[in-house]
């Protein structure tokens, strides 16, 4: 469903990725590790629009998006959770779950989405009328993830759902990732918690200083011994 | 969208009522200075909810407004004079050409942000305003007047001020309710969005330069039609009472010392900064010339500094901490 192909990207001409390839089957959860600083929030940034490519190239369901703005890729399906969760903090919870789904046309599946994020998470629902900016870190992520789900997408970017997470909703979170697999949308993760990403995901790529070094299923990442020396200290 | 249908009862009760109070205050009201005083209280309102349209809610703080004010003026005015045309179709292209300006002077000023954006928007008024000075087609420095021979409803020239009262009243209620059916609206929520957290409004399919361009049309379109009523009713203007810096200064400081990103912020920002600088203008006279300058910046630091959500965020935090009022604090 997604194909990226040898993409390189910078910030004021310092390469952050300099030849990322991936691919992404329909209803696969993929997750994207290695280290601070090698260009995975990037890479999703890049295929989300958020950052101009300087080569390679961004396939989507067959169509190319090298010329899709980003706020125009949202449409063609596919919605990036950025990191730090970037809430409306002074907008009501309900609120920006509406902010997210503006671009759908269907109000059926609008309120069809907003139950399934009251379900999922009932603290949502119960403080649907709070500001966002009120809610501990784990509910905000929990938000977050909701809101990137109103625009309803084929394929969710998630960058470091954990982070800023108590340990507790952190497990939380990660099974929520694997409820929104099973309603069909397929799931590209970045994570520093390289265990927990890896345990839930199909496949994995390992990317160090802008370049994919290794790509496996998760469970053999996992057990891989350089995965396990230079990343879970073991 | 459930939360869209429904309307606070109390505030369409409050709403009612103060527009019943303005049509009915020029009633107990002979002195001609003192209703021009309440129809300056109007003008300044109008602006300010119009400013606030891209200053307030996309939080596009625009220093420049006096362009979007004096093309109004200008454009009205000159179409009264050269073809006879009726100001309040000259009012409608005066909206039109200020919302084509609007595009053209946004599409750049728009790739700067936050205090960059609103220093090109003042470099853009200056400019403006240095043209038309010196264009001899719009008369330069020289000004232009409206002739007083044709004086009624469709030339919107009248003698005594009470009509001038009344179209600056509905055209301020027209504005608010622009304001509001686009707070209301998903334009509305994108243009909080665009403040906020641009980054995510884009993540989430949010057009950034659109919504903006969207944001600084409506707002200049109002503009401009309150700079066409201005020029009415003076009957007379020039670049130095339409376009300077103080008026664009005016605009927004209206909005922000009322509450910017809210409804009646502007109004009530206008009722407390007009009767200011009247009061100062009797008060000192013509020895007291730039006091209202003083006034404007001293009140710019003292809502810095006390209350950056203007008077309405003050209102809103007594609202707080009276007893019973535990529920209030939910919407902005």
């Amino acid at each position: 469903m997604l194909e990226v192909r040898n993409i390189q990207s910078s910030y004021r001409r310092v390469p952050a990725i300099r030849d990322v390839s991936l691919t992404l089957k329909q209803g696969e959860i993929v997750a994207i590790v290695g280290g601070n600083g090698n260009g995975k929030s990037t890479t999703l940034r890049a295929i989300a629009g958020l950052n101009a490519l300087d080569g390679g190239s961004i396939t989507l369901k067959g169509q190319n998006l090298s010329s899709v703005p980003a706020h125009d890729r949202v449409k063609r399906g596919l919605v990036l959770v950025p990191e730090g969760r970037r809430l409306f903090p002074r907008l009501t919870v309900e609120q920006n779950l509406m902010l997210g789904g503006f671009t759908t046309n269907d109000p059926h599946k609008r309120q069809e989405t907003m139950q399934f994020a009251y379900d999922t998470f009932t603290v949502l629902g119960e403080r649907r009328k709070q500001q966002a900016g009120t809610l501990s870190g784990g509910e905000q992520q929990m938000l977050a993830m909701c809101r990137g789900l109103m625009s309803q997408p084929d394929l969710l970017m998630l960058d470091e759902p954990s982070w800023g997470v108590a340990p507790k909703l952190v497990t939380r979170i990660f099974e929520t990732i694997q409820q929104i697999r099973q309603r069909g949308i397929s799931i590209l993760l970045v994570e520093q918690n390289i265990h927990r990403a890896l345990e839930i995901a199909d496949r994995g790529y390992v990317i160090q200083t802008g370049r994919v070094v290794m790509e496996g299923s998760g469970a053999d990442l996992l057990g891989n011994d350089e995965v396990r020396q230079a990343y879970l200290g073991m | 969208m459930s939360n869209r249908t429904v309307l606070d009862p109390r505030k369409a009760l409050g709403a009612v009522a103060l527009l019943a109070f303005a049509l009915l205050l020029p009633l107990g009201i002979t002195d001609p200075a003192r209703l021009n005083f309440f129809i300056l209280i109007l003008m300044g309102a109008q602006l300010g909810v119009a400013w606030n349209i891209v200053g307030g809610y996309a939080g596009q703080v625009s220093l420049g407004h006096a362009v979007f004010y004096g093309i109004g003026a200008y454009c009205s005015t000159m179409l009264a004079l050269s073809l006879g045309l009726s100001p309040w179709i000259g009012m409608l292209a005066g909206g039109l050409l200020a919302v084509v300006f609007a595009l053209v002077m946004g599409w750049p000023c728009f790739r700067l942000k936050g205090h960059y954006f609103a220093m090109a928007t003042i470099a853009v008024a200056e400019i403006v305003q240095i043209l038309v000075t010196n264009s001899e087609f719009l008369e330069g420095a020289v000004g232009l007047s409206l002739p007083l021979d044709r004086s009624g409803l469709a030339a919107m020239v009248f003698l005594s001020k009470l009509p001038y009262y009344y179209i600056i009243l509905g055209l301020l209620v027209v504005t608010v309710l622009v304001a509001w059916a686009i707070e209301r609206s998903h334009i509305g929520y994108y243009f909080r969005a665009i403040k906020d957290e641009p980054e995510a409004a884009r993540a989430l399919g949010v057009s950034l330069t659109r919504y903006k361009l969207i944001a600084l049309s409506v707002s200049a379109f109002l503009t401009a039609v309150g700079g066409s009523f201005y020029a009415q009713k003076e009957m007379f203007i020039d670049p130095g009472s339409v376009f300077v810096g103080a008026i664009s200064i005016k605009i927004a400081l209206v909005a922000i010392l009322g509450g910017v990103g809210t409804l009646m912020g502007p109004v009530l920002g206008a009722v407390i900064l007009i009767t200011i600088e009247e009061y100062s203008r009797t008060l000192f006279g013509s020895t007291g010339s730039g006091t209202d300058m003083i006034i404007y910046a001293m009140m710019i630091i003292l809502v810095a500094v006390f209350s950056p959500a203007g008077v309405m965020g003050l209102l809103q935090d007594l609202r707080r901490h009276l007893p019973g009022a535990g529920k209030t604090s939910e919407t902005r």
